[in-house]
């Protein structure tokens, strides 16, 4: 798959013998790191393909740091769900967590993601703190808590969604306060939205997302939603939420607006952001706009279907610089 | 057997009121009659004794079939035919056995088989001997020898499994931080000699060279949403 030069087939029979004069990971570049670039694309196509429509959008001397970090999230991501109990997914964190720290003090383990964000850091300085922050909430995640509060799951998807918004600033090399705001907000209204999508898998698995204020507020019963896929008051309670990630939507766009043309700087980070970060928004914003449609119900099925115009709707917001 | 409702067993019939020395005649002349017709009914035989209360209940004969139509359903075998009709049905329906060797039955994505140490496309192994699989492994089957290779990277040197200690748990698979050591859908590994047991690093990646396509399958069927 990585490697041209041989057919798939041929790939996956490579003896032993073979293997030795195989290709190898080197941190130092050469066709080590190809393949390994191409691994954390071939991640986010399978994984995340929302976000790997947006990257093309972005100069192609950073699209590699995107990739990267994008497949970080993915591993991040899967961990709860491949692990039985919360100590393994905690020894994997701590994997992550050791795999960060030798990233930046330039011993990379031979680890394509790793390697890949290795190369990453020679062309923009990406800050650790914000990988280990992901990497905290999603092991506090674990153990599946259930968030007590809209704020808990604000909390839960900056520290998740807006960390990684952050990064991808940062390997634009944008830094303004004005830029990480609007950002924090998109990255808000992107984790809930996640969340949102996400009820009727993680009511298959016997866990409810959302806050356990807004489901006593409409006296929903847990049992009945993991039953029948459906209680009294939940459409109104996936309201309520979607109405939280909705109105960051409005904040991100009004602050959009707000950006004075007169400071030479805040526009260019405006302009930034409008034209790297709009399209970011477009895959959740149509699912809030088509969770409307369905009178919020968050098990219809039709709000699992990929949009086939996706790829379309990106590019037209990329073009007319709008959410 | 008797869905169709054609017929009700004669031990079924309904009571009606009648003499005492009659009913007890007509009793000892009916119950090997209804007996032998309950042997071809999947219904429940009532042949047991009944209980002194009801010695004075009687047949009521004017409802139900007549006595011509319940002669001819047992002298002309209907509810054999019935069963024969079943049988029938049966023949045209597909097979619930599978012939086992060449055919096999359905395996879950989750499956937790034959052990296998998978590569990277490139060919690279995956494994980058963090032993994690080792610390977690509850029967300690596992174990692992690492040092750095000419080229820096830090690699194994020695990856045993003795598959005879192994409780498949898939421990080892979940606490794979690069998805390198994975229980794969083989199950039909048997071996003559416990020695053959005792896998090392080459029948693991071996494995994982045989049966990557069905492992990468398995593994795409789990899908994060977080």
């Amino acid at each position: 798959m990585f490697n041209s030069t041989l057919p798939a087939g041929r790939i996956l029979h490579i003896s032993l013998r073979n293997a030795r004069h195989a290709v190898r990971y080197h941190s130092t570049g050469g066709p080590g790191l190809v393949s390994a670039q191409k691994f954390c694309a071939d991640s986010v196509r399978k994984n995340d393909y929302e976000n790997y429509l947006c990257i093309p959008f972005y100069p192609k001397q950073v699209q590699n740091a995107q990739y990267a970090i994008r497949a970080f999230n993915v591993e991040l991501a899967s961990i709860r769900e491949s692990v039985s109990n919360a100590v393994i997914g905690k020894m994997r964190t701590q994997f992550w967590k050791d795999t960060i720290d030798k990233t930046f003090a330039k011993n990379p383990p031979q680890q394509p993601i790793a390697l890949a964000l290795s190369d990453a850091l020679q062309h923009a300085s990406l800050s650790p703190m914000w990988f280990k922050r992901i990497i905290n909430e999603r092991e506090e995640n674990l153990e599946d808590p259930q968030f007590m509060t809209i704020k808990d799951m604000e909390k839960y998807a900056e520290n998740t969604a807006s960390c990684l918004l952050y990064l991808q600033l940062e390997s634009l090399n944008v830094r303004d306060v004005n830029a990480d705001h609007i950002v924090s907000h998109i990255g808000k209204m992107i984790g809930i939205t996640t969340l949102l999508r996400s009820i009727p898998f993680h009511a298959s698995q016997k866990r409810l997302v959302l806050p356990a204020e807004i489901t006593a507020n409409h006296n929903i019963v847990q049992e009945d939603v993991f039953r029948q896929g459906h209680a009294e008051g939940l459409e109104d309670a996936v309201f309520d939420v979607a109405t939280a990630a909705h109105d960051h939507l409005l904040t991100a766009r009004s602050m959009l607006k707000s950006v004075p043309p007169a400071a030479m700087p805040v526009i260019l980070s405006a302009v930034i952001i409008g034209t790297r970060l709009r399209f970011i928004l477009v895959p959740s914003a149509q699912y809030l706009a088509k969770l409307e449609q369905h009178n919020f119900n968050a098990f219809e099925p039709k709000l699992q279907v990929r949009n086939w115009k996706l790829p379309l709707d990106i590019w037209s917001a990329y073009r007319n610089q709008t959410i | 057997m008797n869905f169709l409702k054609l017929t009700r067993t004669m031990a079924l019939a309904q009571p009606r009121r009648i003499s005492p020395m009659a009913s007890i005649a007509f009793r000892s002349a009916m119950v090997p009659l209804g007996i032998k017709a309950a042997r071809f009914s999947t219904t429940s035989i009532r042949s047991h004794a009944a209980p002194a209360s009801d010695n004075n209940q009687q047949v009521d004969y004017s409802k139900g079939p007549s006595a011509i139509d319940k002669a001819s359903q047992w002298l002309l075998l209907t509810e054999l035919m019935r069963g024969m009709w079943i049988v029938l049905e049966q023949f045209f329906r597909p097979p619930y056995t599978i012939y086992y060797p060449y055919e096999k039955g359905a395996l879950s994505p989750r499956f937790r088989g034959e052990h296998a140490l998978r590569r990277y496309a490139t060919g690279e192994e995956r494994c980058i001997a963090c032993k994690l699989c080792e610390a977690i492994c509850p029967a300690q089957a596992i174990t692992i020898e690492a040092e750095p290779r000419e080229d820096g990277s830090r690699r194994t040197t020695r990856y045993d499994i003795d598959m005879t200690k192994c409780i498949y748990c898939g421990f080892c698979q979940e606490a794979c931080p690069v998805d390198a050591i994975v229980e794969g859908p083989n199950y039909e590994f048997v071996t003559e000699t416990h020695e053959e047991l005792l896998y090392n690093k080459e029948k693991l990646l071996a494995n994982g060279d045989k049966w990557e396509v069905e492992i990468a399958r398995n593994l795409q069927a789990d899908h994060p949403y977080r």
